[in-house]
């Protein structure tokens, strides 16, 4: 009697375990997975999936909550590769959202800008800088183009043009791009 | 990357080892082997390409109209990272404009025309006196190579200061004369190493002196090259010095390639995305030894390299050519083009390029000019689908899978392309030559590099956003709490000061009750009440 309980017990308790770390386990798999789903994502944080970016956004696909075709500026290339890491069907992007377009830049018609500061506040990723009643302008370089500045603005002084105007950058040197590329890839692996 | 222990036995070259992959190709050298190097007359215009090198671009240091002298520097790197471009004659300049070039990127690109005044008189830096070099130490010499716009005449045009500077893990022990040119046709390094062994030597010892710590220099020599071997054997009793060794390595395309050649003479491997300077080696053409001569010891800068003019030409042969002198003119000076001639390469026939307009000029990584006809090219519409055979993978020299880089590249999985090393592709075309479907695999490989160069560039791009969002997210939570806890202060401070006065109107409620109470009676209360 008493070592068939004894034994019930260590069975118990070893199942416990067992569980206890499981859980564990599909928890830090889960994180994983929102990990894996926000590389994916373009990260502009234009928040056209309805949630309030990027992340947001790869945690409710992680949860089941959102489908992978929210993501306009990702586009048809991204659903693919989402649809790839999840295992699951690519469709066409719900347009819903938003229709896919190149990468775009927002640039600031400085004469027409009032230094409101209401677009600095709407920009998810601080790429504009300005002060209350001066000049406002857009670090080319950070600006994701995500629009979410243009309904703020009261003077819509701000437009979108397309990030890389045909002709107006050189092309760069090959092997030093190569170059470049290949520390990039080390460090994305680091 | 697979350090071989056994090799360190034996000195480099010493030991021949083996590359994976390669092919024998047919040579075609001997036509263009036949007369002596000469240089051919003098252009009516010379086109200079500001950027001749790997690196930044360069600024023109001259002006329309301005007269230049011979050696005179015309335009240097906007930094660093670049080589200087000298005047290969006396003259005026007559534009700086943009002409075609050869270039995979861009088809044309900013130009200096320079034309001669056939008196070809020397800039005076170019003649002041400069001390020994056995007497100048490693730095100045390094100066003077990088003032000589020195770069990498194998093709790589890698400027030879910045190769031969720097820190790094080990000593460079090891200097390789790279005379193992490999690909078809070209000779104008084996003519080189025919008439100057000892200036490359005397090259080769200046580059080992700015190195400092050199035990062995090899020079490399193809198979075939037997004459040249007893050339350099006379010039090594001339400059007597028992680190040179002279090596001949099996003609097996590609094996003048860097990594190829490390791996045949010293059996080590250079690390994928490494360089070999990592394993104590440094690599430098012959040509570019010569170079280095002639600047350290005649105080000529890189103004003219050695050219093939081959292939369907009407008198194969090499010329000590000016940099910018127009393919056109080397053409003519060569007898002109046999007929049915359609298609100019520079390079050789496997990895060349082939130039859009004879109006071209040499840079400093212009070997060889090739002329072809219609029936020694492919037909690019010819190709039919893989068959997954691997004959690519038996022939690759840098051990890639290309049949599983082809279908990457095809169905745009840029991440697999990545996987499967696609940076380490050397762009041979070995593959393309086996390929029994006709596939052009080396262009997709470059087509696939430059998707992957884009879309890594595109995840970093994302990857700061993401950052810069995130920092955005916790200012905006920091700023938040920030306002509560301001908020939570003032309600506190409001809610203390209500207390206060509710005790105080309280206390004042009390004695205004007890001096009603008291009122009549005795006058001992009304003066505890002022108390």
């Amino acid at each position: 009697m008493l070592t068939a309980s004894l034994y019930l017990l260590i069975l118990a308790a070893s199942a416990a375990a067992v569980l206890v770390m499981a859980a564990r386990h599909w928890r830090a798999r889960d994180e994983q997975l929102v990990d894996q789903i926000n590389a994916l994502l373009p990260q502009t944080q234009c928040a056209q999936c309805t949630y309030p970016g990027c992340r947001p956004y790869a945690e409710a696909i992680a949860k089941g909550e959102a489908d992978i075709n929210q993501c306009p500026p990702g586009g048809e290339a991204g659903i693919r590769q989402l649809a790839a890491l999840l295992d699951v069907a690519a469709k066409p992007l719900n347009t819903s959202h938003g229709e896919h377009k190149p990468l775009l830049l927002a640039v600031i018609d400085e004469q027409r800008c009032i230094g409101c500061t209401l677009c600095i506040q709407a920009c998810p990723v601080d790429a504009i800088v300005g002060a209350a009643k001066h000049m406002h302008t857009v670090i080319a370089d950070e600006c994701t183009g995500c629009e979410l500045c243009l309904p703020p603005c009261p003077v819509d002084c701000i437009d979108l043009v397309p990030a890389l105007p045909d002709g107006q950058t050189a092309p760069p040197d090959y092997l030093k791009l190569t170059a470049e590329a290949r520390q990039l890839q080390r460090e994305l692996a680091a | 990357m697979s350090s071989v222990p056994a090799s360190r036995t034996h000195a480099p070259g010493e030991f021949l080892h083996n590359f994976h992959g390669g092919l024998k190709l047919r040579h075609y050298k001997r036509m263009s082997c036949l007369h002596p190097v000469t240089r051919p007359p003098m252009p009516e215009h010379l086109s200079l390409a500001l950027k001749q090198h790997v690196g930044d671009r360069s600024i023109a240091l001259v002006k329309p109209g301005q007269q230049v002298l011979k050696g005179e520097v015309l335009a240097r790197p906007a930094s660093g990272f670049g080589a200087l471009l000298h005047a290969p004659t006396s003259g005026r300049i007559a534009a700086i404009d943009e002409q075609p070039v050869i270039s995979r990127q861009h088809p044309v690109d900013t130009c200096i025309t320079l034309i001669p005044d056939d008196r070809d008189e020397w800039h005076s830096d170019c003649q002041r006196m400069i001390p020994d070099w056995r007497q100048m130490s490693g730095e100045e010499l390094l100066k003077r190579i990088a003032d000589a716009g020195i770069v990498g005449l194998g093709g790589a045009v890698f400027p030879t200061h910045r190769k031969l500077k720097g820190h790094w893990a080990q000593p460079i022990k090891t200097l390789i004369l790279n005379g193992a040119e490999c690909e078809p046709y070209i000779s104008c390094d084996e003519m080189l190493m025919r008439e100057h062994p000892e200036q490359i030597l005397l090259g080769a010892q200046i580059v080992a002196r700015t190195l400092g710590t050199v035990e062995h220099i090899v020079i490399a020599l193809e198979d075939q090259m037997g004459e040249v071997e007893d050339d350099f054997k006379r010039a090594q009793r001339i400059v007597d010095d028992p680190r040179i060794a002279i090596c001949r390595v099996r003609k097996i395309y590609p094996e003048g390639g860097e990594r190829q050649l490390i791996k045949v003479l010293t059996g080590l491997e250079v690390p994928s995305g490494g360089y070999p300077q990592q394993l104590g080696i440094v690599c430098l053409n012959v040509g570019t030894a010569w170079s280095v001569k002639r600047a350290l010891v005649d105080r000529v800068p890189l103004i003219e390299r050695y050219v093939t003019v081959t292939g369907a030409v009407q008198e194969p042969r090499n010329w000590l050519t000016l940099l910018g002198t127009p393919v056109r003119h080397l053409i003519e000076a060569s007898g002109g083009l046999q007929p049915q001639v359609n298609r100019l390469v520079m390079g050789g026939p496997v990895m060349g390029m082939a130039i859009s307009d004879d109006a071209i000029s040499v840079t400093k990584g212009f070997n060889c000019l090739l002329a072809l006809r219609p029936e020694q090219l492919r037909d690019p519409t010819h190709s039919m689908p893989c068959i997954n055979c691997s004959e690519c993978v038996r022939v690759c020299p840098a051990r890639l899978m290309p049949q599983l880089l082809y279908h990457s590249i095809r169905t745009g999985d840029i991440r697999q392309t990545s996987e499967l090393a696609l940076f380490d592709c050397i762009e041979c075309g070995c593959c393309d030559l086996v390929c029994p479907s006709h596939i052009p695999l080396t262009e997709y490989f470059r087509l696939g590099k430059s998707q992957l160069r884009s879309s890594l560039r595109e995840q970093q791009r994302a990857s700061k956003s993401e950052q810069r969002h995130q920092a955005r997210n916790q200012r905006l939570e920091a700023q938040q709490a920030l306002r509560a806890e301001r908020r939570a202060a003032r309600q506190q401070a409001a809610a203390d000061q209500q207390q206060a006065q509710q005790t105080i109107a309280a206390a004042l409620a009390r004695v205004r009750g007890k001096q009603a109470r008291g009122s009549a009676p005795q006058a001992d209360d009304s003066e505890e009440s002022g108390a």
